[in-house]
């Protein structure tokens, strides 16, 4: 769990590793911004997902390309209503939700 | 005079400008609109800046020498889509191409031509680079805007064509994919779903994950990018294998390329950052009366690729490019940037119409990838020169030329908005009577349109009917 001493990291994944995870990475670092939290947001493709996640130290894996990635030790959310803007306050509740455990 | 205005500023400080104007005018926040302009400034500039080096230092003369030495005509080097995108929003057509954009989808939901509301603001640019290559080609601005609106309509009805399907396949409810690289290979599915049905194609049944795991190392795109450097440099310096300097620049060009291709989603990335708050602004504008009538959102094709039966049959579209690039007869590109991106592009709705049938997605994913090949020869031979000419600086590397990567209605459109035959438009004719012949009878029979783009329909639910 995040305190405040503590920086927040989060990998944003999609396609290509460049384009719809920089949004996904703009939103929660303006989310978490806000609430002063720290926090750190790295970009990667979907496909090197797991890999990252072994290797990386993350709380938390926000996809735009599938939740299903075979990874169990973080939790993995999809992170499309950051995209569309629908659903994105239940998006932030599920992050709270799954931060706090 | 715009062309006056683009020479003299260059795109890295017109496209931040055209920005910050509209986000100003969306009352986006000032400090916030005057960051993300800079950020587009940086993306354009960071994406030339590791272009030039890799471009003039290794790929280029390679190549040159492969051409020069050996005589495989391989004159044009893909260097990723960024570039093209580049391209595309520094013409007029590409500072037009928002409001244009957004207008048009606004008057066809209005008139319920489509259900789809495209919000993926930043893949306007496809629409644009299409109509940037026609208005260069026939230098006539209304030609060039009327395929920009083509392309966008055609692809809107795409995306209604294609939701139920792609929704259902990819478990991603309320959306739809207008996106032009995405639905590439639409066309091409239909004709190839329909023989394989018949032939008994479609029964045949591959695990994606084991085809996948076989792959191992070949599954990355920066060791594709190696390999076929290396391949380059090997028929380039056949001659002189025996000096250990060659095998040191063919090693340093083999790194060279996998680093590119490595790095420059790292600028891509500033540019979609800066892209973002106007993205943002617009989906916030519109997404809560698009929602109350019950329309789809437009999305980036992107969304799909992490479907395991997606990467699966991009690697091996990926895997199999390699040889065609060297062996098909008439191809003058060399595909390096967008290797690990167009076939799976390609991949995305392909496999959602073939229900995830890896074979049939296979089959109809390369023959898109070769139609590319192809529209990628064609479109290159003046797209170096369209680049200097809007300002995009490009280093001399003798007969390398940086090339671009069209995929399969990119290039459709390209081709119908420059024919004219004696001074009349006849592609762009054609095109409106193909496109409102298609909105015609698909609203006639939508149950039937999805149907042949791959919907089935579960049993529960006619189960369900047949109750009620």
């Amino acid at each position: 769990m995040a305190t405040d001493n503590k920086t927040l990291r989060i990998l944003a994944v999609c396609a290509d590793g460049a384009a719809t995870s920089t949004v996904v990475a703009v939103r929660l670092r303006e989310y978490f911004g806000n609430k002063g939290v720290k926090v750190e947001v790295v970009q990667g493709r979907v496909v090197d997902a797991k890999r990252s996640v072994e290797s990386g130290k993350f709380d938390l894996v926000v996809s735009t390309a599938g939740s299903n990635l075979g990874i169990t030790n973080v939790p993995v959310l999809n992170g499309i209503p950051l995209l569309t803007g629908i659903g994105k306050d239940q998006f932030f509740a599920e992050v709270e939700k799954v931060l706090k455990k | 005079m715009f062309n006056v205005v683009i020479k003299a500023f260059g795109a890295a400080v017109l496209l931040p400008l055209i920005i910050l104007v509209f986000e100003l005018l969306l009352r986006v926040n000032f400090s916030k609109a005057l960051r993300s302009a800079l950020y587009i400034g940086i993306g354009l500039n960071t994406l030339t800046s590791i272009l030039n080096p890799y471009f003039m230092g290794l790929i280029g003369k390679a190549v040159s020498d492969m051409i020069t030495g050996s005589g495989v005509n391989l004159p044009y080097v893909d260097t990723g889509w960024s570039l093209l995108a580049s391209l595309a929003y520094s013409t007029l057509i590409g500072a037009l191409i928002i409001p244009i954009g957004i207008v048009v989808n606004l008057v066809m939901v209005f008139l319920h031509w489509t259900d789809t509301l495209d919000l993926d603001l930043w893949n306007f640019w496809h629409w644009a680079f299409v109509g940037s290559l026609v208005y260069y080609a026939t230098n006539n601005l209304v030609y060039g805007l009327l395929s920009a609106i083509a392309i966008e309509m055609f692809l809107l009805i795409l995306g209604d064509a294609t939701a139920p399907t792609m929704q259902k396949f990819f478990n991603l409810p309320g959306l739809a994919w207008p996106h032009a690289s995405g639905q590439g290979g639409t066309l091409i599915a239909l004709p190839v779903k329909w023989i394989c049905d018949k032939i008994g194609l479609s029964k045949i049944k591959l695990n994606s994950q084991t085809i996948r795991d076989r792959l191992g190392l070949l599954g990355d795109a920066s060791v594709i990018g190696f390999i076929i450097a290396v391949i380059i440099g090997l028929i380039a310096w056949s001659s002189k294998l025996g000096d250990l300097q060659v095998w040191g620049s063919l090693f340093a060009l083999g790194i060279g390329t996998a680093a590119y291709i490595f790095m420059y989603p790292k600028a891509t990335a500033a540019l979609m950052e800066g892209f973002e708050p106007l993205t943002s602004r617009v989906s916030e504008m519109l997404s809560k009366s698009g929602s109350q009538r019950g329309l789809n959102f437009g999305m980036d094709s992107a969304l799909c690729i992490g479907h395991p039966d997606v990467i699966t049959t991009g690697l091996l579209v990926m895997l199999t490019t390699v040889p065609l690039m060297f062996l098909l007869p008439g191809n003058r590109i060399l595909i390096l940037g967008d290797i690990g991106v167009t076939p799976f592009f390609l991949a995305s709705a392909v496999t959602a119409i073939m229900g995830g049938n890896i074979i049939t997605s296979y089959i109809a994913t390369t023959i898109s990838m070769i139609i590319t090949l192809y529209f990628s020869s064609a479109v290159s031979v003046n797209f170096a020169s369209l680049l200097t000419s809007i300002g995009i600086a490009l280093p001399d590397t003798g007969s390398a030329v940086v090339g671009a990567d069209t995929r399969p209605l990119h290039g459709l459109f390209w081709m119908l908005g420059k024919w004219t035959i004696g001074g009349i438009p006849v592609g762009i004719i054609l095109t409106f009577v193909v496109i409102f012949a298609m909105l015609f009878f698909f609203h006639r029979n939508k149950t039937g349109w999805y149907k042949a783009f791959g919907y089935e329909e579960e049993k529960e639910e006619t189960v369900a009917e047949a109750n009620s």
